[in-house]
């Protein structure tokens, strides 16, 4: 890791060191061993630093400014950034705005609760402007920017979290998505289930956590979506220390990593776009949807399936197969990545034929992603190998 | 079509076709896609019937047999025509044959009437109705097909070779009887009933009526290239393309209007309220000086509904081919509920709104510029927001995106048919509809929210405020289909 001397005390690195763990499932030393070699590892530097400049100047500006994003900035910038470059204004301004998410109930939210701000126009008529996954997010930037909450506001935290828990197991905000459980998008409840354990974890709380497990053994076959899928898997590493639970888990996982697999580019789908029908003697299949439109492999979806295979290639010799045989490919999907124009990294979701992505293209996650994405590749190197000789 | 109506311009399909060499070559955008017509035409001109005889060139391993279609040299651009072009745009089939979608009767009238004046009895049509499978599942459904098996065995027929298509299809067949009053047009028709139709629940209908002209596919590319080029010299006031003659700036110009002040005081904007009573705009000033850039009058009538809001209308609506087409595209693309045009007046419509949804920047620019000529200075009152509507199609897309943000996709509504919760998805969507449609950054301080709602792409929704909704949908039902009813408030410039 950089030479952080001064800026951070050692509960920060420790932290630093826990959230990219939690972010990219591998440790930052072993990111550090190969980032020399990381063509792109300039415009990754360049990208965190300028990335939490400009949040310090929106900041400023009272434009929007996301925990979920300064989570990834923040971290991308401590893990890359010598100490000597990371300006101190902007952590300063960056801890206070940070402190300001939060409301009297312990919790984070969106935005510092000014009418003025941008983002409180869009938010208005919304009376708790604060959730889950904001909170696991602000103080995660806290802890590794060195600020220490008080014990008390931590209870009321701890007690503000465990209200949220559905009886299914599942954690989920209702004041955000009332949706019913079995019409929730998948991500909602999978990734705000992970914050809330992860939460716990971070604060030392035990819990019952049956419900949580069974729920994700329960759900692990319903899943779509590459994301959700990892996020479940994470959950459940975090819950049992990676041990696997049962022999069908393991075969619904390797199946869906197989299937979301596009041999063409080595990376993985998010989602499989459905095939409605056949149709015979025209040479080919309609979708339910357009011709145009465009669900390709994603950063985030492959670097997800890498997470996935870290934690199932000890106990898949189905998915050593498959590691074994596609693992150049996946590299290079990874490899053929080039920098945006802001020198962070994505691949544009495309709709249709609009001429303008839906949605950023790069974005500090995804930035996070390559540049661990090929000390990923090796540590899978090694599982792989390890699991060859047991 | 009126008879009174006069023409704005017209289209000199020898022109038209003499341009492109009989080639029609154009990209339509049309719900996030570019689609790429191409289509070859041979074609002859009769000066003295002023008829022009198309044929299509079809590839020679082709083995359809395509007549001839006979189409008026001339075309005359009036009201209602203009409308037609509009609403086809909106709501006309883009690939295979001509043919129109909607509900209700009168509109599909008002579209077939549009097609007969450019292919005269050329085509003969078949309606096709669609349903969700899921309808089929309501308690209320299943009780009627019951009862129709029931009847049928009365009449003879064995229990067990009744199907439950034939019940279904018998199902919508009476259905659309009664939409025509027991008599509907007399066409063959066609039944659809596909399981990804987009109702959302059991006993859910997502009801549709295709109308299509049989054996008309070669002529689409024709008819698509005719409705793009008025739409395009429109849009720029282009007064003369050669093949599209205008008598003056489109945008501007018109032969007749309508008096708003003496159609409001007759009462013709009426309607029923909520508690059953009858009520009707009134007239609360008149003031003059005001001028916009797509406006010539000099007058202004401020009305409003009893205890309403009062808001500005000219005194004289002038019948603009801009103010014609954005009817014509409000009638496929407006909030409205179709068949409340046609009784609001009688009965209570909570249908009645104001509002446009559309995936095109081109026709969110229509019904911008149609508002200016229909509520003159007020366009900032009566938008009241807008937002972005996602389909289900697109779910995969949307939490690509939140993966990207590394946040959850919330959503509010029990099923899932509602508001994004997430802010972040939130703000990026809405930056992505600013980019994508540069014209909505007029109303960036507007923007509302992203919603979960329907199948279809992402596209801009804009909301208006209430109290003009039931003057907007007089207007348009006595100008498009009960024109003989308000000639005498219509007059020449």
């Amino acid at each position: 890791m950089t030479d952080n001397n001064g800026i951070l005390h050692q509960k920060s690195k420790d932290s630093v060191e826990r959230n990219v763990f939690w972010c990219l499932g591998i440790h930052p030393l072993k990111i550090d061993k190969t980032l020399s070699e990381n063509p792109w590892s300039e415009n990754i530097i360049a990208y965190f630093k300028r990335s939490c400049q400009n949040q310090n100047q929106n900041i400023e500006n009272g434009d929007p400014v996301f925990a979920a994003d300064l989570f990834h900035q923040v971290l991308g910038m401590l893990l890359l950034v010598p100490r000597s470059e990371i300006d101190e204004t902007t952590v300063h301004n960056i801890t206070k705005y940070v402190l300001n998410l939060q409301e009297r109930n312990g919790s984070f939210g969106f935005y510092p609760t000014s009418p003025q701000t941008e983002i409180a126009k869009i938010l208005r008529n919304r009376t708790l402007p604060t959730d889950i996954y904001a909170t696991f997010y602000a103080l995660g930037v806290l802890n590794m920017l060195g600020v220490e909450l008080i014990d008390d506001q931590l209870e009321k935290i701890i007690g503000w979290l465990s209200g949220f828990q559905a009886p299914s197991g599942w954690y989920y905000n209702l004041e955000w998505g009332n949706t019913e459980e079995h019409h929730k998008l998948q991500n909602e409840v999978t990734l705000q289930t992970l914050c809330s354990v992860s939460l716990y974890k971070f604060l030392s709380v035990g819990r019952d956590w049956t419900p949580i497990l069974s729920a994700i053994q329960n759900g692990l076959e319903t899943l779509l979506y590459m994301g959700p899928m990892q996020q479940c898997l994470q959950t459940w590493e975090i819950l049992t220390c990676g041990t696997p639970s049962t022999e069908q888990m393991i075969n619904t996982v390797e199946k869906f990593v197989v299937e979301h697999y596009d041999t063409e580019t080595g990376g993985f789908y998010e989602y499989l776009l459905e095939q409605a029908k056949q149709l015979t003697g025209s040479g080919g299949t309609y979708t339910a949807r357009y011709k145009y439109d465009q669900c390709i492999p994603h950063v985030c979806s492959s670097y997800n399936a890498l997470q996935i295979l870290r934690l199932l290639l000890p106990y898949s010799p189905t998915l050593c197969d498959f590691w074994q045989a596609n693992r150049a490919n996946i590299s290079d999907f990874f490899e053929n990545q080039a920098p945006t124009t802001d020198d962070g990294f994505g691949i544009p979701v495309q709709i249709a034929q609009y001429s303008r992505p839906f949605g950023p293209v790069s974005t500090p996650l995804e930035t996070l992603m390559m540049l661990a994405s090929s000390t990923m590749i090796e540590h899978l190197d090694e599982i792989w190998k390890q699991s060859q000789k047991c | 079509m009126s008879s009174y109506y006069k023409t704005l311009g017209h289209i000199n399909i020898d022109a038209f076709l003499r341009n492109r060499n009989g080639i029609i070559d154009l990209e339509l955008i049309d719900a996030g896609r570019i689609r790429p017509i191409s289509k070859e035409y041979k074609w002859e001109t009769d000066p003295s019937e002023r008829h022009v005889l198309l044929r299509p060139i079809l590839s020679k391993s082709s083995r359809t047999k395509v007549g001839d279609v006979l189409i008026p040299q001339f075309i005359s651009l009036t009201p209602e025509m203009i409308a037609f072009i509009g609403a086809y745009d909106g709501d006309g089939n883009k690939t295979n044959n001509i043919g129109f979608a909607q509900n209700n009767p009168q509109l599909q009238d008002f579209v077939s009437r549009g097609l007969q004046i450019l292919f005269g009895d050329s085509f003969h049509s078949q309606v096709t109705i669609l349903e969700d499978e899921k309808y089929f599942q309501g308690e209320n459904i299943i009780n009627r097909m019951d009862a129709i098996k029931q009847e049928w065995e009365i009449q003879g027929r064995q229990g067990d070779n009744i199907t439950e298509k034939e019940l279904r299809e018998e199902i919508l067949l009476r259905e659309y009887t009664s939409q025509y009053d027991g008599c509907p047009p007399d066409e063959p028709i066609k039944f659809v009933i596909s399981p990804k139709k987009g109702a959302q629940a059991p006993g859910k209908s997502s009801y549709e009526i295709i109308r299509a002209q049989l054996n008309s596919e070669h002529f689409l590319p024709f008819l698509l290239a005719i409705i793009k080029t008025c739409v395009d010299s429109i849009l720029k006031n282009s007064i003369k393309l050669d093949e599209i003659t205008w008598l003056g700036p489109p945008l501007t110009y018109h032969q007749q209007y309508l008096n708003l002040e003496s159609y409001v005081e007759n009462g013709k904007c009426c309607y029923v309220t909520s508690s059953g009573k009858k009520n009707q705009y009134g007239i609360c000033a008149k003031q003059g000086g005001l001028s916009e850039p797509y406006v010539e009058w000099d007058d202004l009538l401020w009305i409003q509904k009893p205890q309403g809001r009062r808001f500005a209308v000219p005194v004289e609506l002038p019948l603009s081919p801009i103010l014609c087409l954005m009817l014509g595209y409000y009638l496929a693309e407006g909030s409205s509920k179709k068949s409340a045009y046609f009784t609001f007046r009688k009965k209570y419509e909570k249908g009645i709104s104001l509002g446009f949804n559309s995936s095109e920047e081109d026709t969110l620019r229509v019904f911008f510029n149609g508002l200016d000529v229909l509520f003159p200075n007020s366009r900032q009152d009566i938008i009241t927001g807008w937002l972005v509507k996602i389909g289900g199609k697109y779910f995969p897309e949307s939490i690509t995106v939140a993966e990207k943000l590394g946040i959850p996709l919330t959503r509010r509504g029990l099923k899932g048919q509602g508001v994004a919760g997430s802010i972040e998805f939130t703000k990026s969507v809405r930056d992505w509809a600013l980019d994508q449609f540069p014209l909505m950054k007029e109303w960036t301080d507007k923007f509302l929210h992203i919603e979960f709602t329907g199948a279809g792409v992402p596209r801009i929704d804009i909301r208006c405020a209430s109290f003009p909704a039931q003057f907007l949908a007089a207007v348009i039902c006595d100008l498009l289909f009960l024109s003989e009813d308000i000639e005498e408030f219509v007059h020449d410039r």
